[in-house]
């Protein structure tokens, strides 16, 4: 069973086993994954029966649409139809008049009218490009420009009304709606398509037309064949839109189009031709609306659709980058399937989102420190003082602005390092983790938290102006590391709060750069190993600082801030992830993949609230970054107790489910183990991993412990592990030669060389 | 064939043309019409008659002449082009014939179904326009110059004659003028596209530039920064923004379209950001132009005391360098190399890179340029200036003819293409349609214009 078992994990780690490789689809995974951490980080309430319901609702036409430019982008010719949003509001518009003017009451008419149209457009631009022989990019120009055009004369303002059996449409408040059924109705369609004779033909004409045409294909067929289905396309996501907006809007088109296209891109499609699929459609107009979705977070007022235009392109350009990269990308996670990867992201992702939940009922309970918001602070202080400080936009800081200098010199060498690197080694990793680094660095320092009531408190229009409008780029300008220190000459606990600030800061900027490091192929095995060792320092500073600040004072209050936990969380969870390239000649990364994932189920189903769910509706809350909230408390009153997460656990676990948890942890750490050392046991194998494993079990220990576990009881479990692990190990073995003889003796009539492993 | 009835033919149809030129003028002065016009329709007339009767009768009619005088062909070979005279043309050109003779089906038509159509004035029109017609036709079938160039200047003259006899004042003097000045800011915008398309790329951030300079420019000046630092300012920050175009585009050639799109919100969004930070409103903002960047590009600029706007002189000057030097310097030559074939062009250590980011830049510093002078021309900053010229851009180096796909083409196309561009836009909106309603005519217009020659060949002809 074990001999099967790593027989089938290695056939996927050969490179270019796989003909049709998806692996394009790793770069949009690792975009929708590192924006949803971001987004729940943001607004916690993205995951919530409205949140998921208004996704899909404003995501569906997005994706439509993406679906339609997909099959023609396939049919190559850089047949990016731009016309596709003015095509969407020509359809909306249309069909709005025509049910206005009593013409197409029934549901089914509007289908057949909407379609109609999608087709009968996009089966004429397949003729022009056929048999005139225009560049399809003129064509859809031309298009674009009509399109624009005529709506404007069909509707010349956005109003009218949908027919009344869409109105349900757009309230968006279940998961479960129309919209999300049209949405898996179209998909079912598009993969009852690729599994066709006819998308090959397609594919293999995007890719090389000279080639299909000499092989035999039919490219005329096949090119109206995928316009025809990008018209279809086109149209559902007109009714979508239709049904989003429940109106008509002859406007949207430049954006739609932009949109669209960018969700192609960032989906991964080659708008050369002969890539792209489903898939990639969804996770590209998902990143698109994350994207959005975080942006709405920060509250830019009359920032916002600049700010909007900016991030767009800089995403369309990042993306267009990452694809300059993806031949390097597809190089280094040759290991790695790409199902493997998105279990790891949803993993991440929950595990994520079981902090912010749990963290948030904490706050709400225990109150003090967490029901304050950095603008209250920043308020009241301004009352105070009467200083102009928040009027200039300088630093407040009261221990001296040195800190600030401080976090911009570490800002400015970081920056400098990854340029370096960035420079030195343009490879997949570098790339993808560069890019992790900054959204985590922006996701520590980005606020955007604001509170309503501020607005009519008389504090003069210039300092009113800054509290309601000004984003706040940077907020570490407002880092007061030493301001919340009770007293410079009565304390002691100065040089404590500040060492551990430092600490928690260094551990995460030197997180970063480590991540690089290991991630690179490029470098050498001491150099990785030294760097996994200053990492391990790391991030047990981080953990450290963490643990020890959590009970603090009698109302357990805590500097460190339970978003601290969530970046913790995907600082594991990326070491994790990043560790098992060191030794990459050995197939570590499933395995630590596969033990994390189960880690990972474990702790959901060990900390799932007692009500059973870990989806709330509750969307109120913003929560403050993490860097922001670094005001040190009163150090002198330190209270080592017991997290108070576990008053969530002991209510609900039994000792039965601690027992199998723990025999299960126990089971899981040896079998992987054994694994790891290719089913090969000796300690001279073993050796290498010690390191990894030791590291490994001291952080997940920290972690659970952090979350309210019991140290005994991991200690505990460590203890049995490491005792027992001989025999364990004995006994996979001795099954393995057992099974290897038996092999060798129905094969040969005798004992094999297996025999003297 | 004998001699005496060749002249007999060429003195009829001068004398067909002298009385179509008198029948002409005798209408006009029926219909009203300013003299100049009458003038102009009558020796129109007159001359596209007799050209069209030279090519039909005299010129085929004098040839089997001079054949019978030479070398005395077989009787069988001479009744059959007796017979090609007329019939052989039309067998042989059916497609065009069917179109000229659906165009007159058309025009008679409208004459009985559109009460007020028929008027002297439009029947000289539309026999002006059938003339020119087939003059083109002619033209494009026997004469030996580069064709696109032919379709080009007769798409250009013919909707030039629509325009000015459907029109009033079409002709006139400041109709003209203006018509000049936005061809010269469509022209300068489009120098960069023309060469970025003539390496086989696209650049879509050539609108954004040009929304975002003439904001910029605006708010730079109403900063204080003297008018000349905030000109060179913005100069720079366009060259800048297409050399990071031509570098990152450089890797995604076959993506050039979307790399530039996106880099052009990048800039739309970053300098309005940076625009609306020091100001309370967001988009557009006020200030005083200096007075030598609204003479630059304002319909009353003089030059020198010449009623001539310095932008139209600016993009002569620029387009003849330009066609010049594409022509006949190594630069462009080696540019043509590179957009033609990229493997021969690297053989001839022609540096790819270095031409791809070339133009690139540009493409930058033209379009920042424009910006600037649209700022001239309107007075004040607005983001969405440039938004027409996402479209207008390619569509003027698609009409004129250069190809898309690189490699052939070159700016006097796309000057053709600009005017013609600016004929027809300028038709429309004299036609008092309303604004989307153009949009609507003009985007189908340019499909069939690009499509008379700016084809590619079938897929059997590329293997």
């Amino acid at each position: 069973m074990v001999n099967q078992l790593v027989a089938a994990i290695k056939p996927s780690q050969i490179p270019g086993s796989d003909p049709q490789s998806t692996k394009y689809l790793i770069v949009p995974i690792f975009i929708f994954f590192a924006l949803m951490i971001f987004a729940m980080i943001r607004g916690p309430q993205i995951i919530s029966g409205s949140g998921i319901g208004t996704a899909i609702m404003v995501s569906t036409p997005l994706i439509l649409a993406t679906y339609a430019l997909t099959a023609l982008a396939l049919a190559g010719r850089v047949t990016v139809d731009l016309s596709i949003g003015p095509l969407i509001g020509f359809i909306n518009v249309t069909t709005i008049q025509l049910y206005a003017a009593g013409y197409i009451q029934s549901p089914v008419a509007y289908f057949i009218c909407a379609l109609a149209i999608g087709v009968i457009y996009q089966f004429l631009y397949a003729l022009i490009v056929i048999f005139i022989r225009v560049q399809p990019i003129i064509v859809a120009l031309s298009m674009f420009l009509a399109f624009s055009g005529i709506n404007l004369v069909i509707l010349p303002r956005p109003g009218g009304r949908a027919p009344d059996w869409m109105l349900s449409w757009s309230a968006g408040t279940e998961v479960v709606q129309p919209t999300l059924i049209l949405l898996i109705f179209s998909t079912l369609i598009w993969y009852a398509l690729t599994h066709t004779a006819y998308w090959q033909h397609l594919k293999l004409m995007g890719s090389d037309e000279k080639s299909a045409y000499t092989s035999g294909v039919r490219i005329y067929i096949v090119r109206i064949g995928a316009h025809i289905i990008g018209g279809v396309y086109a149209a559902l996501a007109a009714i979508a839109f239709t049904g989003l907006i429940g109106s008509g809007d002859p406007t949207q088109g430049t954006t739609y189009t932009l949109m669209a296209v960018t969700a192609l891109v960032l989906g991964g499609s080659s708008l050369i031709g002969g890539r792209g699929g489903a898939f990639g459609a969804i996770l590209g107009s998902v990143n698109i609306y994350l994207i959005n979705f975080i942006l709405s977070t920060f509250r830019f007022e009359r920032f916002q659709s600049f700010v909007t235009d900016l991030s767009y392109g800089a995403v369309l350009v990042a993306s267009l980058l990452i694809l300059i990269a993806l031949p390097y990308i597809q190089k280094a996670f040759k290991n790695l399937s790409v199902f493997v990867f998105f279990i790891i992201g949803t993993l991440s992702a929950a595990a994520v989102q079981i902090h912010m939940k749990f963290d948030q009922v904490t706050r709400g309970t225990v109150g003090g420190f967490g029901g304050k918001s950095k603008d209250a602070e920043i308020f009241e202080k301004a009352l105070e003082s009467g200083s102009d400080c928040l009027i200039t936009g300088k630093a407040c800081a009261e221990g001296g602005n040195s800190t600030v200098w401080m976090f911009i010199a570490i800002g400015i060498a970081a920056l400098i390092y990854l340029v370096y690197l960035l420079v030195k080694h343009r490879d997949g990793p570098t790339v993808s983790f560069i890019i992790a680094a900054i959204v985590i660095f922006f996701g520590c320092v980005w606020s955007g938290t604001r509170e309503a009531y501020f607005v009519n408190a008389d504090l003069g229009t210039n300092l009113q102006y800054i509290l309601n409008y000004a984003p706040q780029y940077f907020t570490s300008e407002y880092l007061r590391v030493g301001a919340g220190l009770p007293d410079f000459s009565s304390s002691s606990s100065a040089l404590v709060g500040l060492a551990y600030a430092v600490a928690t800061l260094g551990g995460i900027v030197f997180f970063t750069s480590a991540i690089v490091i290991i991630a690179m192929p490029r470098f050498r095995k001491e150099i990785k190993t030294q760097t996994l060792v200053l990492f391990a320092i790391a991030i047990s500073f981080i953990v450290f600082a963490a643990i020890s600040y959590y009970g603090i004072e009698s109302n357990r209050q805590s500097f460190f801030g339970i978003d601290g936990y969530a970046v913790i969380l995907i600082l594991f969870l990326l070491f994790l992830l990043t560790a098992p390239t060191l030794f990459s000649n050995i197939n570590l990364n499933n395995v630590f993949i596969i033990f994390l994932g189960v880690l990972a189920i474990l702790a959901v189903y060990f900390l799932a609230s007692p009500s059973g769910t870990i989806i709330t509706d509750d969307g109120s809350k913003f929560y403050s970054p993490i860097i922001t909230e670094l005001i040190v408390g009163d150090t002198s009153s330190i209270n080592y107790t017991r997290p108070i997460r576990g008053e969530f656990i002991t209510s609900d676990v039994t000792w039965l489910k601690e027992a199998a948890l723990i025999i299960f942890a126990i089971f899981v750490f040896q079998f992987f183990t054994y694994l790891t050392m290719g089913a090969k046991i000796s300690f001279a194998r073993f050796r290498p991993y010690i390191a990894i494993l030791s590291i490994a079990a001291l952080t997940w220990s920290a972690m659970f412990f952090a979350i309210g576990y019991p140290y005994w009881k991991m200690i505990l479990i460590t203890a049995i592990g490491i005792a027992i692990s001989p025999l364990i190990w004995q006994a996979f073995g001795v099954y393995k030669i057992k099974l290897k003889s038996q092999e060798g003796l129905e094969k040969w009539g005798g004992l094999s060389e297996d025999r003297k492993v | 064939m004998e001699k005496r009835t060749h002249n007999f033919l060429k003195g009829l149809g001068i004398l067909f043309a002298v009385a179509a030129g008198i029948g002409t003028a005798v209408l006009g002065y029926v219909d009203r019409t300013d003299w100049i016009q009458v003038a102009f329709y009558s020796v129109a007339v007159v001359a596209i008659i007799l050209w069209g009767w030279h090519f039909f009768l005299v010129r085929w009619s004098y040839r089997s002449l001079v054949k019978e005088d030479g070398s005395k062909p077989p009787e069988t070979i001479e009744t059959t082009s007796k017979r090609s005279l007329f019939w052989d043309l039309i067998a042989k050109n059916w497609i065009a014939v069917t179109g000229f003779l659906l165009l007159l089906g058309l025009f008679i038509l409208l004459c009985f179904l559109v009460p007020g159509f028929f008027s002297g004035r439009t029947v000289v029109s539309a026999i002006i326009l059938l003339g020119f017609l087939i003059l083109a036709f002619l033209a494009y079938k026997f004469l030996n110059i580069n064709k696109s160039v032919i379709i080009g200047v007769a798409v250009l003259v013919g909707l030039f004659i629509i325009g000015s006899v459907s029109i009033d004042g079409f002709l006139s003097l400041q109709n003209i003028k203006s018509m000049l000045v936005f061809a010269s800011f469509l022209g300068i915008a489009t120098i960069g596209q023309t060469l970025v398309v003539m390496l086989g790329g696209l650049d879509l951030s050539i609108p954004f530039l040009i929304g975002a300079t003439n904001l910029g420019l605006m708010s730079l000046i109403s900063l204080g920064v003297p008018p000349w630092l905030a000109f060179i300012v913005i100069l720079a920050f366009g060259t800048i923004v297409g050399l990071f175009n031509g570098l990152i585009s450089f890797n995604l050639q076959g993506q050039s379209l979307i790399v530039t799109l996106g880099v052009g919100f990048m800039v739309v969004g970053g300098v309005q950001i940076l625009v609306s930070l020091p100001t309370v409103t967001g988009g557009t903002v006020f200030g005083v132009v200096p007075d030598w960047l609204k003479n630059l590009a304002s319909l009353n600029g003089k030059f020198f005391g010449l009623p001539i706007p310095p932008v139209i002189l600016i993009w002569i000057l620029i387009s003849i360098l330009l066609i010049v030097g594409l022509r006949h310097t190594k630069w462009g030559r080696n540019l043509y190399a590179v957009g033609g074939k990229r493997l021969s062009a690297d053989r001839l250590s022609i540096s790819e890179r270095a031409y791809w980011v070339g133009v690139y830049v540009i493409s930058g510093f033209t379009s920042a340029a424009t910006g600037a002078m649209l700022l001239g021309w309107s007075g004040g900053g607005f983001i969405g200036v440039g938004d027409q010229y996402l479209f207008l851009t390619v569509a003027a180096v698609a009409v004129g003819g250069t190809s898309l796909l690189g490699g052939y083409g070159g700016y006097g196309f796309t000057v053709i293409g600009v005017l013609a561009l600016q004929v027809i836009s300028t038709f429309l909106a004299g036609l008092g349609l309303s604004f989307e309603g153009q949009q609507f005519i003009f985007g189908l217009l340019i499909l069939p214009l690009v499509a008379l020659y700016s084809r590619a060949p079938h897929i059997r002809e590329q293997i």
